[in-house]
């Protein structure tokens, strides 16, 4: 029930009572029509998109800039999620009990909740493989 | 009096916006480690220190974060465009400077416009005298954040900086801490992160915490300039005692532990009903099955600008009032 209003990571994040949280999400892209370029949140074909902020999260630097460090080390391409509306599950897993860190990871979707909506291939592939990367490079210790 | 005008202005002047409060963690933290007794930073970089007590467990609450600008695009002319981090106005932000972390100063200005009533934040830029997109990469990348770069004023009767919102805060818990003698209670000095986006550390903090109470220490608004919102909160009126404000009814019996607090000590004090606005207490009092908190509030004029303005005497009487209240037994 996230598109309700974030109701299940809550719940869920309190009893996982995670360390580290990623999150995977498809996200608006409006690369089209005469959207200027800071207001068009990601695009099509760049890769998957690496949060900074949304309405719900001010995303760990530390953890944001590790992920980043994954992509470029592994050519991975990526971009920014250059703007900050909306949210995500992440607004519920962060502040859960002590709290905890997380990023969130993109696939960008243009004219997203609609019946319509249309995404990349390779976008997905790459979102898949860093994940994927990032995890191992979690597991390798200290981002802690 | 004893105003401490050389520590105010080095809280000040620590960049720290909300999500980055490292900075002023360790400065906070070498002020207070010799009048504690423990000090952690938890996930989210909340620094907790607590001053051991068997009596009841008191949350004091301060954030240490403070708002700012985040870059999330930079054009090829090497112009950034930005986001905000809490409470920014437009107008507030035009013509301003801003500092980055590494130090990187940059003039906030706007697209050409006739109509100024509709001015946003993403028809404004940074400028940071670059000549292309890599040579402003350079020096700031995306995801950097930057703060407005003001300059301490102090002189007999008033302090005017930036970021007293809420340094002051800070301030006015570090010298409760140096003025404290003997507290029955267990005391959790937090000094919290990203309230100014959404209360965040004092909701995770309280949670770890569990305290039987909590008292915020931030600034609020007020109503003695011309044509002001309605507000009967002044500056040197007195320490403002919250009763209400948008995230948060104060608990009657806080509110009243409070106000006798002050008529038995003779603090000048005012009565305060925030119509718009919120603090830690709104995140704390919610926490668990629930925690009766208040606030003690500065009273400051032109609040989230590089003018804020305050009393030395209202910061002295929040200190007072703190310390008393800390020292009483309170049940």
């Amino acid at each position: 029930m996230e598109e309700l209003g974030l109701v299940g990571a809550g719940p869920a994040a309190y009893q996982v009572n995670p360390d580290i949280g990623i999150v995977l999400e498809g996200t608006t892209c409006s690369d089209v029509s005469d959207i200027e370029g800071h207001m068009q949140a990601t695009e099509l074909g760049k890769g998957p998109a690496i949060s900074l902020m949304d309405r719900t999260t001010l995303y760990n630097i530390n953890l944001r800039k590790k992920l980043v460090e994954t992509a470029e080390e592994h050519n991975i391409p990526y971009q920014y999620r250059r703007t900050t509306f909306g949210g995500n599950d992440s607004g519920r897993i962060h502040t859960a009990k002590e709290g905890s860190i997380t990023a969130t990871i993109s696939v960008p979707c243009r004219y997203i909740h609609s019946p319509v909506s249309v995404m990349s291939k390779s976008d997905y592939e790459n979102a898949n493989k860093l994940l994927q990367l990032f995890i191992k490079k979690i597991e390798e210790g200290g981002i802690l | 009096m004893g105003f401490n005008g050389d520590l105010l202005r080095r809280l000040v002047e620590v960049y720290s916006p909300s999500g980055d409060e490292e900075r002023i963690a360790n400065v906070i933290k070498t002020e207070i480690i010799d009048y504690v007794d423990e000090i952690n930073v938890d996930s989210l970089g909340n620094l907790i220190a607590r001053k051991k007590g068997n009596g009841k467990k008191i949350m004091i609450a301060g954030h240490m974060d403070q708002i700012g600008l985040m870059v999330t695009d930079i054009d090829k002319e090497g112009f950034l465009r930005f986001t905000n981090i809490g409470g920014i106005s437009p107008y507030v932000s035009l013509s301003q400077r801003v500092i980055f972390k590494n130090g990187t100063i940059g003039v906030i200005h706007m697209e050409h416009t006739n109509d100024m009533g509709k001015l946003k934040l993403e028809n404004m830029f940074i400028d940071i005298g670059a000549k292309s997109k890599e040579d402003a990469e350079k020096k700031v990348n995306i995801g950097d954040s930057c703060v407005y770069l003001s300059q301490y004023y102090e002189d007999d009767s008033r302090v005017i900086s930036g970021c007293l919102d809420n340094r002051i805060g800070c301030y006015i818990m570090i010298e409760t801490l140096k003025k404290l003698n003997k507290s029955h209670n267990d005391l959790y000095f937090v000094f919290t992160v990203q309230e100014e986006i959404g209360v965040r550390g004092a909701k995770t903090s309280a949670y770890s915490i569990n305290p039987d109470f909590g008292i915020a220490v931030d600034i609020t608004g007020s109503g003695d300039t011309p044509k002001a919102r309605r507000f009967a909160v002044s500056m040197d009126k007195g320490v403002a005692i919250k009763v209400k404000d948008q995230g948060i009814v104060v608990h009657p019996k806080i509110k009243e532990l409070m106000v006798d607090t002050a008529k038995e000590n003779n603090i000048d004090y005012q009565l305060e009903i925030l119509e718009y606005g919120g603090t830690d207490s709104g995140a704390i009092h919610l926490t668990r099955e629930g925690v009766p908190s208040g606030v003690i509030s500065v009273p400051t004029r032109y609040a989230h600008t590089p003018c804020e303005t305050i009393s030395k005497n209202d910061v002295h009487n929040c200190v007072v009032l703190l310390t008393k209240i800390l020292e009483k037994e309170i049940k």
